[in-house]
Formats: structure tokens, sequence, C-alpha cells
């Protein structure tokens, strides 16, 4: 389930753009400050995270960075203020996209969210397909690993078998072993969703 | 006996001869009684005593035995001369000669003679007082008195020639005397300056304080003053002095006889410290302009909050509008919530305002607290750009200052930047910067302080932290405390620092306006 999430320690400003996002029947929750928001984060959190890139204590790069560690999925959108171009390309640097200036309009600010909102939707299926390869990677053998391995490099068949002193049979044996258990029809596809996993 | 000659005088004749031997030998004064040739036939014991002879060294021989020359030689002349004229020179007379004693020591006398005639003989009776003592102490006299013209011509010299001026007027301000400091500092020679009123000299706008001094001393309210005065020279250039003045007195019944005014002057000193007030007030202008520079982008952060804020509730307003389904409860909230942002907006340029201003400085009451209050957005907004931290803890009296604010202000601003720069300088330190007003019952001055966690103020910088142009920060000026410690002295405070562990404590304080805070 998708949530917005503002975190600013201008009480005002905070509370404005709460309101707003309710005007347009968003009901986004509120933080002061970086920490209480890190108090309250679970991975499962998805959705957008509007933050002023300017506060005391933890700042809005701060927060950035910590999430990134903690690979969340939370988009966020920086809301920043004239003076703030430094930190901007800082934050940008680390991989975020929407920046928001204040003051800002209210199309400016729903626009940026919606934006966020799919980014962080395809995160989530990134980061969903990601567990779900990474789980059934965690089900082949050692030997199946081993082959996948060689397979991704775009090894044959017949080269595994040598390189392995196996029978070019078995070798096909455990390849189709492996394809059933990637769930993948060719091996093309079974390429596509590794090399996915590790980049 | 007086004359062995005759044995029979008129003296005898009154008297007997014990008894005028009595009367010789009593008499105070030394007696000597001679013939017409000057031989001496009596010698009383006051003269034995004056003189250092016996009787019997002296009687039946020339009485110019006991004078001294010239006498000795030409007494005999005198003798004739008299004989022979009549013509008395001495006799019933009396004068100061000299007289010579056994041990030929000169001796000043008082020498008077009468002459008597007796069985036709003549004899002449010398009295002779001597004069050692009273011309000792003549001498004496004249020479103390000597001395005092000397002392006089002395002072007189010292007077004159003092590097100070020295003026003496009579009660009413006439001058009496000048001396030549004074006339070559204002530009008059003495005789223009004698019984002129030293109003004359004095500068308009000082004349009424130097009145009233001057009043005080007549009425015996003091018996001097010191006064910073201005005085107009002949050729119109203002002198600042400072003038001691005070009353000579009778010594018998210490009526008020003239005043003595001493002047410095202090022209080149008063002009000196103009000039340093000036560079420092347009440094101080600097300072503040460069301090603009660097939080201009803080305040412009620090007025966008409210904008942002009421830009977002007025438009979460029309969007409520425009969706036709609102609530008037709702749309007053965001109304009145817009409205509060508007005047925290208002609030923050009037500061500005205020920090930017460099004239039409006031000074008046204000109260402690409220001055800081008005400093803490600004300073809070520095440090938290920096991720530092800024707790305020005001005192609960509201004690009244009389100062101006802005200069308070600044002070404080300075301070906070010094402690959010010790703060990042100690990376690793806690980031917090704690500042406040302290009153302590009794005092008469309340305390702002400000206090960070940084490293403390180094020991190669204490000799030199209040000085100008000397920084121990990488981009300082070297202003901010000179100019912090300047403002603070001129409210009649004290700016000071503490190491603590860790970091600083740096505080000032300013004198309460009046009696207890309420």
């Amino acid at each position: 389930m998708q949530n917005v999430y503002v975190v600013d320690d201008d009480e005002a400003v905070r509370d404005a753009i709460l309101e707003l996002l309710s005007s347009v029947d968003i009901e986004a929750q509120g933080f002061s400050s970086a920490n209480q928001f890190l108090e309250e984060y679970t991975p499962l959190m998805e959705g957008c995270l509007i933050l002023d890139i300017r506060m005391s204590g933890v700042s809005g790069l701060e927060l950035q960075q910590k999430l990134n560690e903690l690979e969340s999925i939370l988009s966020i959108i920086f809301v920043t203020g004239h003076g703030d171009v430094p930190m901007a390309v800082e934050a940008m640097k680390r991989g975020a996209i929407e920046f928001i200036q204040k003051p800002f309009r209210d199309q400016e600010l729903l626009d940026c969210i919606n934006v966020a909102l799919k980014n962080s939707e395809q995160a989530k299926i990134h980061r969903d397909q990601f567990e779900l390869i990474s789980a059934r990677l965690a089900m082949l053998t050692e030997r199946e690993s081993d082959i996948l391995n060689r397979i991704v490099r775009g090894h044959a068949n017949k080269v595994i078998a040598i390189d392995l002193n196996l029978s070019q049979r078995t070798v096909e044996n455990h390849r189709a072993h492996i394809l059933e258990k990637m769930q993948v029809r060719s091996t093309t596809e079974l390429i596509t969703s590794v090399m996915s996993v590790k980049t | 006996m007086i004359n062995k000659q005759s044995g029979n005088t008129n003296l005898q004749a009154e008297l007997t001869p014990s008894g005028f031997s009595t009367l010789l030998g009593a008499a105070a004064d030394a007696i000597i009684i001679i013939n017409s040739v000057g031989e001496v036939l009596n010698f009383n014991p006051a003269a034995e005593k004056l003189f250092g002879y016996t009787a019997a060294e002296v009687e039946n021989r020339n009485v110019k035995m006991l004078m001294p020359q010239p006498y000795r030689r030409e007494h005999d002349e005198y003798l004739n001369h008299y004989n022979t004229t009549r013509v008395p020179q001495i006799i019933g007379i009396g004068r100061r000669v000299e007289a010579r004693r056994k041990d030929s020591s000169i001796f000043p006398i008082e020498l008077s003679v009468g002459e008597y005639l007796s069985d036709g003989m003549q004899y002449f009776v010398g009295i002779i007082r001597d004069l050692t003592e009273k011309e000792n102490s003549v001498n004496a006299l004249k020479e103390s008195k000597t001395r005092l013209r000397e002392r006089e011509n002395e002072l007189r010299l010292t007077i004159e020639n003092a590097p100070a001026g020295i003026l003496t007027t009579q009660m009413d301000g006439r001058i009496i005397s000048a001396n030549l400091a004074v006339c070559s500092l204002l530009g008059y020679c003495e005789s223009e300056l004698i019984d002129s009123d030293c109003a004359n000299v004095v500068f308009q706008e000082d004349l009424a304080e130097v009145k009233s001094h001057q009043l005080d001393l007549i009425e015996g309210k003091k018996h001097s003053f010191t006064s910073s005065t201005r005085f107009l020279r002949r050729d119109g250039e203002i002198i600042y002095a400072i003038l001691h003045c005070g009353v000579a007195r009778g010594e018998a019944d210490q009526k008020p006889l003239k005043l003595i005014v001493q002047i410095v002057d202090r022209t080149d000193q008063v002009k000196a410290e103009n000039m340093v007030r000036q560079t420092q007030e347009s440094l101080a202008h600097v300072d503040r302009i460069s301090t603009m520079g660097e939080m201009a982008s803080r305040i412009a952060h620090e007025i966008n909050q409210p904008l942002s804020a009421i830009s977002a509730y007025v438009q979460a307003g029309i969007r409520r509008l425009n969706s036709g389904s609102f609530d008037k409860d709702k749309m007053l909230e965001l109304m009145s919530k817009t409205d509060e942002q508007s005047q925290r907006a208002g609030t923050i340029v009037k500061r500005i305002r205020a920090l930017v201003r460099s004239q039409d400085r006031i000074h008046g009451r204000a109260i402690v607290n409220e001055i800081v209050a008005d400093a803490v957005p600004l300073a809070r907004a520095d440090a938290n750009s920096r991720g530092i931290t800024l707790a305020v803890d005001l005192m609960a009296e509201q004690c009244e200052t009389i100062a101006d604010g802005i200069q308070i202000q600044q002070v404080i601003l300075n301070l906070v930047r010094n402690a959010i720069d010790a703060t990042e300088a100690a990376d690793g330190n806690e980031p917090r910067i704690e500042m406040g007003t302290r009153y302590s019952e009794n005092e008469d001055f309340v305390q702002v302080w400000v206090r960070d966690y940084g490293e403390g103020v180094p020991d190669e910088a204490k000799s030199s932290l209040f000085e100008p142009f000397i920084t121990f920060k990488e981009k300082g000026t070297g202003m901010g405390l000179s100019i912090s410690r300047s403002i603070v002295s001129a409210h009649g405070g004290e700016l000071r620092y503490e190491n603590l562990s860790p970091g600083a404590i740096f505080q000032f304080t300013l004198l309460i306006a009046v009696g207890k805070p309420g």
C-alpha cells in the first residue's frame, strides 16, 4: 500500500503540505525530524517521502543516505530553498530525481508525488523481482549453481561437460532442472533474470 | 672714683662715692667715662664683660684701644675737633659704630655719648649697647626676605612656564593672571586676558556648566571641581580641555579670594579618540554588512518558510473550494493559519530591516529577554543550517535595561557564530549550543550567555582574543569580539569568557534599568 510521508522540521510548512495533500484526498503522515521518521521506518514502507533538504539535527541529505543504506523503496521528493543548489546537486548524485523548490505550486507538488509514487512502485516491483529470483537461486544445488554461472558466461553444454568431467547428457539434464527451478522457458530468459539480480 | 686727679666732681656732689660706684656697677649697659684727651677714667663691670678687659687694663689708657680702625686712628682728632669747635658729631646723638674686644674681634655697638663739666674739667660718658644679637636677627630677617623673594621668583617662573595652563580669576570670573600656556592655548597675550571675563573664552555650549560649578564654589558647596570643558580660541578653533578649578581663601577668615584654574589641553587626544571611534563604527558597519552577506541565504530560507506555508494553505483552500465539498470550519482554519504565517513573515522582515539599519540607533528601555528572544530565530537558523541545535534558557525575571537592542543582538549573533565555528572545528563533540539570560538576586545587572561544546579558547588565542584584526579562524575578520566588547562596554557592561570542559561560555552583563525585576 503506497503512502505519502512528509518530513519537515518547520511545523507550519509541514502542516501546510499536509493540508494541501488532504485537499486532494491524500492522507499523508507528518514527521518533525529525520530521527522521528527513522524510528517508525520499516522496509515495508512504500510510496513517497516529501523531505526538507535543510533541517536541524539529521539533515534531509543524511536521511536519504540512511534510507539508501537500508535499501528503502521509498521515492524521495526533496523540498529545497533558494540557496540550496549545492545540497540539491549532492542529493542528485545519490540518486534523488524529484526536487521541488519552495514556495511551490500545488500542481507541481502533486505531479511530483505522482512521479514519485510510480518510481516507488517500480522500485517495489524491482525489489519483489529481486527477492523472487534470489529465492529461486537459493533453491539451486551447488552443481546447478556452478553450471548456471557457466551458462551465464556463455559456455556451451559441451564445454561445460568437458570442464566438469561430466557427460553432455548430464549437463543437459541439469540445465533443464535449472530452467524449471528458475521458472523460465528459455536460456535467454534465464540469463536476463539472473543478470537483473546481479546488477 | 671718677676723677682721680680732682677727686671732686658734680656727680660726687649729688651721689655718695659708693652710691655712684654702685650705679655704674649695676648698670646693664657698658659705661665708660673718659676725660677730654680720651683717657679712660672709669670702666664699669658690664664694660669689662663686653670687651674682655679688666678695668685695670683699660683705666688711664686712651679709649681708642677699644676701637677698630679707622676710629682708633681718628678718635683723637674727633676729640680735638669737638674741643675747639664745640660742634657735636656724636654727643647727645648716639650712633652705630664698631668696637674691638681684647681678643681683637670686632662687634657692632650703639654708642651714646654725654658730656659734663666738673671743676672746669670736661668729661665724656659713653654708654655702649651690644648690637651683635640685634644685628644678627636683622640680618636673618633680611636673609629670609631675600629667600622669600627668590622663592616668589621661582614660583612665578614655574607658573609662568608650566606646561599646563594656569589662570587665576576673581570670584566673579574676571581674569587676574594667565600663564604662557594659557596664552598660547587661547591665542591671546596676557594683557588682553587680564580683567576680561573668562566666560568670553569658554565655548558657548559649556558655559552654563562652568557657571554652575563656579556658583557652587562661591557658595562654598564645594572646594574644587573638574570638568571637561571646551574653549574657543581666538582663531575660532575649539579647544578640548580638562578644567581643574579651586578656590584660594583668606588664611584668617576663610573668605574666598580668587579662583585658581588649571587647563589641560586634550584637543589632540579627543581628535584621535574621535577618529578611532569613527573607524570602529565604520568597521562595525562593514562587519555587520559581511555578516549580512553570510546570513542572506539563511534569511532567505527563513522567510521562505512562512511563504511556502502560506502558498500551500491557500492552494489547499482553493482546491477545497473548487471541489465544492468543503466545510466552513476547515476553510476558517486554513485562512487563520495563512494569516499566522503572514505575520511570521512580517516579523522576520522587520527584524532584517532593523539588522541592516546602521543609523537611527535607538537607545531605549527594553526588556532583556525580548532583545535576546528577537535574536534567537536568526541565531537558530544560523546554527541549524550547520546541523547544530540551539537551546535557549531565558530567566523568569523580566529585567529592563537601557540599550540599543540591535547592537546587543549583533553581539549575541556574533557570539553564536563563534560558538558555531568552535563546534564545527571540534569535530565529534556534541553539536549543541546553549544560550540564555541569567539574573542573581541583589545584583544590578543581568548576564547574557552563549555556551558551546567545542574545544574552548586555545591558549595561544587567550591574550589577544579581544584585540582587533587578530583572528584564529580561517575566514575571520578579527573584528567580531573586539566590536562586541566595545559595544558591551559602551552599554556599561562587561564581556568575558570562561573555558569549560568541554567548550567555552561567553557572557556579558547588561545593567538593569531600575530597581527590582518585576
